[in-house]
């Protein structure tokens, strides 16, 4: 990175030394330095101070990817019941394929927690959870297609050259783990659009989101463990390319870049043990595997818990494989089953979250890349909507136990507190304590910024 | 007061403007009921208040009576009088762009706003409550890059014995100025290992290595210059010099987005290209030409890769999704093409102007639209590498092959209609089994298909197609097909007794309904073969048997004609036979010997057949005027402008009237000459300066891709001019521009520190020194593989999977925007789906864990080992070939006892790694063979 592009200055390793008493440190250092905040090797990813106070600290962000239906989450409309079948005015909103009339929700709702926020029936422990959570009701995006709008989510553009948002927060804040990466993203499979979901796009590469397909601790970086060296074998040859090194660098009289690589081995060493054990849910207690249930989803919602707890920035969980959440027919079943599939994990991620006191400074998001339009798409299902739908979020500084913004009767277009993805970015990034118009990054000439030239702060959901 | 809503527009503005006084009831209106509205939900991106904080938005400014009436981008906001068409009130009720953002107004207040504006829109506001500011835009007229090209004389320099070409004046000429010593001359060994991994991106072999040092021992300045000379001849001079072109070219095969993408399979035509360019030294004024507009220099080139090839610069650019906003799509399309031939060639950042004129450059929007209709209504096409001779001998070859094809498809369809035809007969029969069949079928009865075909003596083909029409879930098919038939399914049979095909009595519905069928099918057979004989004279000519019957088919009544297509005729009939069962079920011995033979002379055809000429991806056509994107936003389009260069380049001017602008050619040709010329003070500069970048790890203008107000001033602004001018009069030529600098006094310095230098000058800005360099991802894979003796040479062709086990050079390698090779993004390869012009350089564990974990490394380790242990039988003379295949140089007295006490320690049971390959692998994992003195 040009230091001149950048906005944020790392201390340098001049700077670093200077400070650690002078010098060029010899490698008996290293283990001096390999504590976190002096481990830089000037990686990218040191901490870095935000703009302003943050309220929050991390991101979990549950991805239900597909789009799950507001209608039958966590924006009832009762006017469903009324016109089911029919298709009044206001009811005709074009999105991706053709609908028929109102389709009313075959779900019940339980006015929930002393906010008596209404909850879907499919979330029955997360409705228990309610008092610790705001709910969006007012999202809207601009597509009704998975591609363009997953990619909105993600980097706050419909096409797929742009750094994510996990990439701008690594970017922007660091990372307080450097035997981690910064952004880590678990999902069994791949999402639809893939890989351009946690693109770096032209940020450096070091910011790219770590896909984690299997939750196997021994291939959850690439190149993570050796298949080789037993571990005392590897260090002895650590030693003997530290020895080789230090015989270069000495002939040199010292040199930032030639030092830093040093240190770099170092910490890649450490991450061999630190890394597999992070992503070891095995080493969770019975009561606090059995907190989140079982599952895929809910394995990775423990492992995303584990994550944040050692630093990590961003986790990004998908729902699963594919667009899981995308009910074009029979919508009952598939929301009841993923319902079921998600529920107990997410609200032992709040609980749990909560009980080590994370998720005061842990801001949780849950919610899809759209949502589903209120008309049905052949007997029993729901068509892609980007005109209206709902996420929530829960922790790191927002107001629990509220609802912000409405749809309209039917719940088909945000209309009151209208809140566009890119507020929720702009939102998001204020609450980590980045303005969203300074966190910049200069490419082919100009500033680019996750927001573009949109975002306003939806200030009324922050505590 | 109300006014009729269909006021013209002059009166109302009349209305508006002079009647205000006159109108107190109005204007409380305002007051009271709009104003506030205006304050508290539009002023915030509508005002001139707005606009001073940068935030204006559509450029509508709502805070006065003459901004409310001019409107914005998409015109008047108010049409006093006319609610109904007024923008206003469109936006207010959510139809287009939908205000305020964060939700509509409650009901009652739209209403107050048209009731406003159906009044006459009174309006007291004169003046808005701000003034606006002049935007502080930077007066680039005397910006230097835009200046002509200086022609400096070489300054006086004290210590002239130091110089050894002209550049080293200006170089030294600055050190002496800023009291600044240069570091010593490095060494020769050092010297030859900077030059190899510079020109060819490899390091030299020992021998070669060694003969150099010999060389330089009698005369080290000949021995440089003869040295520079060969490696400039290598053709691996063009794999390094190549690639990194291709970073500005932003080079990929595939595009960022995931459905419906083609890898093009040609790209590496590209790639080829530039390294065959670079290896013959094609001078770089025509290497801009070719790749903006080989097409239109010459149409039918003696080397028709030479010529179209560098297309690919165009042809490679990024392709986006275009399902949900296809004219979005299509102008980011456009903008990555001017983006990349603007920073590319001319070091401006054009794609700024893209929705309003450039903050601090002297580029306006209309610069841009210029610019883009160049290449607006381009094709993205495969370019035929090849002589018009050899496309048409291809063609040729495949025209007898589709004929052949053809002849032997229409002699099966002829038999495959005269067996279906044969059955016409049999259609009661077929009708009344296919009742059976289908019931039994969906009753999931058992039995066997086979043996009751040929207990009833029907064809199984085609027993199993009329049971398939007949089948209850296809219903509305059979009805469509036979309106005759429509009540066939309501023939209900229950199924509870029947165990065979035997116990299932056919209904006397059922048998009522399939005789008919076969009634009808006996006259339209009938008038079928009366047709045929009263065409007897035009069936002579028909082409083929199908010809034939299609002929007879279109004459018949309607009816018939129906009739025969849906039982016979046409492909979804039930006595349809394709040419393939026919070939498999139909045929007598006579007609499968023809057939055989038939096939057997297009097999021969095939082989005989000259393969696919090679084709390169590239651009076609394009050029058509464009109007003004306001905001960048294809659907508000503003002025027309005609096609042309940027107004900073070329000051013609440039035709107003939409028709004649839409009139003026301006081709990329034009473009691509005006480019590549040393009349434009960028072009030259901008290729000279990256050449410098490319040896020092940093031009002289640090920004190599911005040469504007925002980017870097030069260090040496005399010396880039003096090069410039220098590299202009030498024909372009690449070769030549390297031979200065590497031959000069300035890049043969040693990359050693000095603590009184670095005091004043820490980032080496001034080059007292060379500055030490990690080797590129490309330089450093490769260097593993050749120093553990398993590189392949072999130069272009297709792209190759890094993560297969191919030893071939990285340039060839497999590039995607889609999803970047794991070792390629982790070693900072730049993202491909824009231009770049600098590698980032981040120094992170993942690198390290590839150094100690990865396949590859440990591939190398293992064959490093055993070709160093094969040489040799003595140990320290293993480790001394070691160093020198690893590091060009003998190890140090430390170095080999740090060697021999590593290699002689015991093994644990359980590695899988000798200590010789592990030792091995820690030399290829050391800094020195990733930093390049």
């Amino acid at each position: 990175m040009n230091p001149s592009e950048t906005p944020f200055s790392a201390i340098s390793r001049r700077e670093l030394f200077r400070k650690a008493g002078g010098g060029f440190t010899s490698l008996g250092l290293a283990g001096v330095l390999a504590d976190q905040a002096a481990s830089g090797a000037e990686s990218p990813l040191l901490p870095k101070a935000p703009h302003f106070r943050p309220k929050a600290k991390r991101i979990i962000h549950l991805f239900m990817n597909g789009g799950p239906s507001q209608v039958d989450t966590f924006d009832p409309k009762p006017a469903l019941e009324k016109y089911h079948g029919q298709k009044p005015p206001g009811a005709d909103k074009k999105t991706e394929r053709r609908t028929g009339g109102l389709f009313k929700s075959p779900f019940k709702f339980k006015q929930s927690g002393e906010s008596g926020i209404p909850v879907s029936e499919i979330f029955p422990e997360v409705a228990k959870c309610i008092d610790d959570i705001c709910v969006i009701r007012s999202m809207h995006t601009d597509v009704p297609n998975h591609e363009p709008s997953l990619l909105m989510m993600n980097s706050g553009i419909t096409q797929p050259i742009r750094p994510s948002m996990g990439s701008w927060l690594c970017y922007g804040l660091g990372s307080e783990n450097q035997n981690l990466p910064g952004f880590v993203v678990l999902c069994p499979g791949k999402p639809v659009v893939g890989p351009q979901l946690w693109s770096n796009g032209f940020l450096p590469g070091i910011f790219q989101g770590c896909h984690i397909d299997k939750l196997d601790p021994k291939r959850i970086v690439d190149h993570i463990s050796s298949k080789h060296l037993t571990p005392s074998t590897q260090r002895q040859q650590l030693d003997l390319i530290n020895r080789i090194n230090r015989i270069h660098l000495e002939e040199r009289n010292g040199d930032d870049q030639l030092e830093s690589r040093i240190q770099s081995l170092e910490i890649a060493f450490r991450m061999q043990t630190e890394a597999q054990e992070a992503f070891d849910i095995s080493r969770e207690t019975k009561a606090t595997r059995e907190l989140y249930g079982e599952g895929q989803f809910a394995n990775s919602c423990l492992a995303a818990r584990r994550l944040v707890e050692r630093g990590v920035r961003m986790v990004q969980v998908y729902y699963g494989s594919g667009q899981p959440w995308d009910d074009h027919g029979n919508l009952e079943n598939g929301h009841r089953s993923k319902g079921k599939g998600s529920d107990k994990a997410i609200a032992g991620l709040l609980r749990d979250l909560k009980s080590r006191g994370l998720l005061e400074d842990t801001l949780v998001l849950w919610g899809g890349e759209f949502g589903r339009t209120p008309v049905s798409e052949g007997s029993n299902g729901r068509d892609h909507n980007h005109h209206g739908f709902s996420v929530w979020l829960a922790g790191g500084g927002v107001k629990g136990g509220m609802t912000y913004g409405a749809t309209d009767e039917f719940g088909f277009a945000a209309v009151e507190n209208k809140v566009h993805v890119h507020d929720l970015h702009a939102t998001l990034l204020h609450l980590l304590g980045l303005d969203h118009e300074k966190l910049t990054y200069r490419y082919s000439g100009r500033d680019f910024r996750l927001t573009d030239v949109h975002g306003k702060i939806v200030k009324d959901i922050i505590a | 007061m109300t006014l009729p809503s269909n006021l013209p527009p002059a009166f109302s503005v009349l209305l508006t403007g002079v009647a205000v006084a006159a109108q107190p009831a109005e204007i409380e209106f305002f007051e009271s009921k709009i104003r506030p509205v205006l304050v508290d939900h539009c002023y915030q991106c509508h005002s001139v208040e707005s606009a001073n904080r940068g935030k204006l938005k559509a450029g509508l400014f709502l805070d006065s009576r003459d901004g409310v009436l001019k409107g914005g981008d998409t015109g008047p906001a108010v049409i006093p009088g006319n609610a109904k068409d007024s923008l206003l009130i469109k936006a207010l009720h959510q139809e287009g762009p939908e205000m305020p953002p964060d939700g509509a107004l409650p009901d009652p207040v739209v209403a107050h706003f048209v009731r406003w504006i159906n009044n006459g829109a009174v309006d007291p506001r004169d003046k808005p409550p701000a003034v606006l500011q002049e935007s502080q835009k930077v007066d680039a007229s005397d910006h230097w890059a835009f200046q002509p090209l200086q022609r400096p004389a070489p300054p006086k320099v004290t210590n002239s014995d130091w110089v050894q070409s002209p550049l080293d004046h200006f170089i030294l000429h600055r050190l002496e100025k800023e009291d600044l010593q240069p570091v010593n001359r490095a060494s020769a060994k050092r010297l030859v290992r900077r030059l190899y991994f510079d020109l060819t991106g490899l390091p030299p072999t020992p021998e070669e290595a060694k003969a150099f040092l010999e060389a330089a021992a009698e005369d080290e300045k000949a021995a440089v210059a003869s040295l520079i000379d060969q490696l400039l001849e290598s053709p691996h001079y063009g794999e390094r010099w190549g690639r990194h072109w291709l970073d500005v070219a932003r080079y990929a095969e595939d595009q960022a987005h995931t459905f419906g993408v083609q890898k093009r399979a040609n790209a590496h035509q590209y790639r080829d290209w530039v390294i065959r360019m670079f290896n013959e030294d094609l001078p770089f004024d025509q290497f801009i030409k070719l790749q903006l507009a080989g097409d239109l220099i010459e149409a039918k080139p003696e080397d028709p890769f030479r010529q179209f090839a560098g297309l690919g610069f165009l042809g490679l650019g990024a392709q986006y999704y275009k399902n949900s906003d296809k004219a979005k799509a299509e102008a980011d399309e456009l903008d990555d093409t001017i983006d990349t031939v603007t920073r590319g060639f001319l070091g401006l950042t054009v794609s700024c102007a893209r929705c309003h004129d450039h903050k601090f450059d002297p580029i306006s929007i209309k610069d841009y639209y210029a610019l883009a209709g160049i290449f607006q209504g381009r094709r993205y096409a495969e370019i035929p590498l090849a002589s018009e001779e050899v496309i048409k001998i291809y063609r040729d070859d495949q025209k007898v092959i589709k004929e052949k094809e053809s002849e032997i498809r229409n002699y099966l369809r002829g038999i495959g209609k005269k067996i279906g035809r044969q059955q016409l007969n049999q259609v009661g029969r077929y009708f009344r089994e296919g009742w059976r069949l289908a019931f039994l079928k969906s009753n999931k009865i058992k039995y066997s298909f086979d043996d009751y075909c040929k207990e009833q003596d029907l064809h199984p083909y085609f027993a199993k197609r009329i049971q398939d029409l007949l089948e209850p879930n296809r219903k509305d098919n059979l009805i469509k097909r036979f309106p005759e038939l429509k009540s066939w399914h309501e023939v209900k049979v229950d199924a509870n007794n029947i165990k065979t095909p035997a116990d299932l009595k056919v209904p006397e519905a059922i048998a009522s309904f399939a005789d008919q069928m076969q009634s009808l099918a006996n006259e339209a057979g009938v008038a079928f073969t009366k047709m045929e004989g009263e065409l007897k004279e035009e069936l002579a000519q028909a082409r083929n048997e199908e010809d034939r019957l299609n002929r007879v088919m279109r004459k018949l009544p309607k009816e018939e004609q129906r009739l025969l297509k849906n039982i016979w005729f046409d492909g979804h009939a039930p006595f349809y036979a394709p040419e393939k069962e026919t070939q498999k079920m139909f045929l007598d011995e006579k007609q499968l010997a023809h057939c055989r033979k038939d096939e057997a002379e297009l097999e021969a055809l095939r082989k005989k057949a000259v393969p696919k000429y090679p084709v390169a991806h590239g651009i076609q056509g394009g050029g058509r005027a464009m109007q003004v994107y306001l905001r960048g936003n294809p659907a508000t389009k503003g002025d027309w402008v005609a096609r042309g260069n940027l107004k900073l380049i070329s000051d013609k001017p440039r035709p107003t009237d939409p028709e004649e602008a839409k009139k003026l050619s301006y081709t990329r040709l034009n473009l691509a000459n005006e480019i590549a010329t040393s009349n434009n003070p960028l072009t030259a500069r901008v290729i000279v300066n990256r050449v410098w970048q490319w040896h020092f790890g940093k031009g002289l203008v640090g920004t190599s891709s911005n040469f504007g107000v925002l980017g870097d001033t030069p260090t040496h602004p005399d010396l880039l001019d003096w090069l410039t001018g220098q590299f202009i009069e030498n024909d372009w030529s690449l070769k030549w521009l390297h031979r200065q600098i590497l031959t000069s006094a300035t890049y043969q310095l040693d990359s050693a520190g000095d603590s009184a230098n670095r005091e004043k000058d820490p980032d080496n800005r001034l080059r007292w020194r060379f500055s030490r360099r990690r080797l590129e991802i490309e330089a450093w894979r490769d260097t593993l593989l050749a120093v553990s003796g398993n590189l392949d040479r072999t130069m272009g062709g297709p792209t190759l999977d890094l993560r297969k086990n191919n030893n071939r050079r990285t340039v060839y390698a497999s590039i995607s925007r889609h999803q970047l090779d794991g070792m390629l993004r982790i070693f900072d390869f730049p993202d491909a789906n824009v231009s770049a012009a600098k590698r980032t350089e981040t120094t992170v564990p993942q690198q390290q864990l590839f150094v100690l974990n990865s396949p590859l490394i440990i591939d190398q380790a293992k064959a490093f080992a055993k070709r160093v242990t094969e040489a040799n039988k003595d140990p320290d003379e293993q480790v001394t070939l070691v160093h020198q295949l690893a590091f060009g140089r003998d190890p140090s007295t430390e170095e080999l006892g740090v060697a021999r006490s590593f290699l002689t320690t015991e093994v644990h049971k359980d590695d899988k790694l000798s200590r010789w390959q592990q030792y091995c692998q820690a030399i290829l994992a050391s800094n020195e063979l990733m930093y390049l003195d």
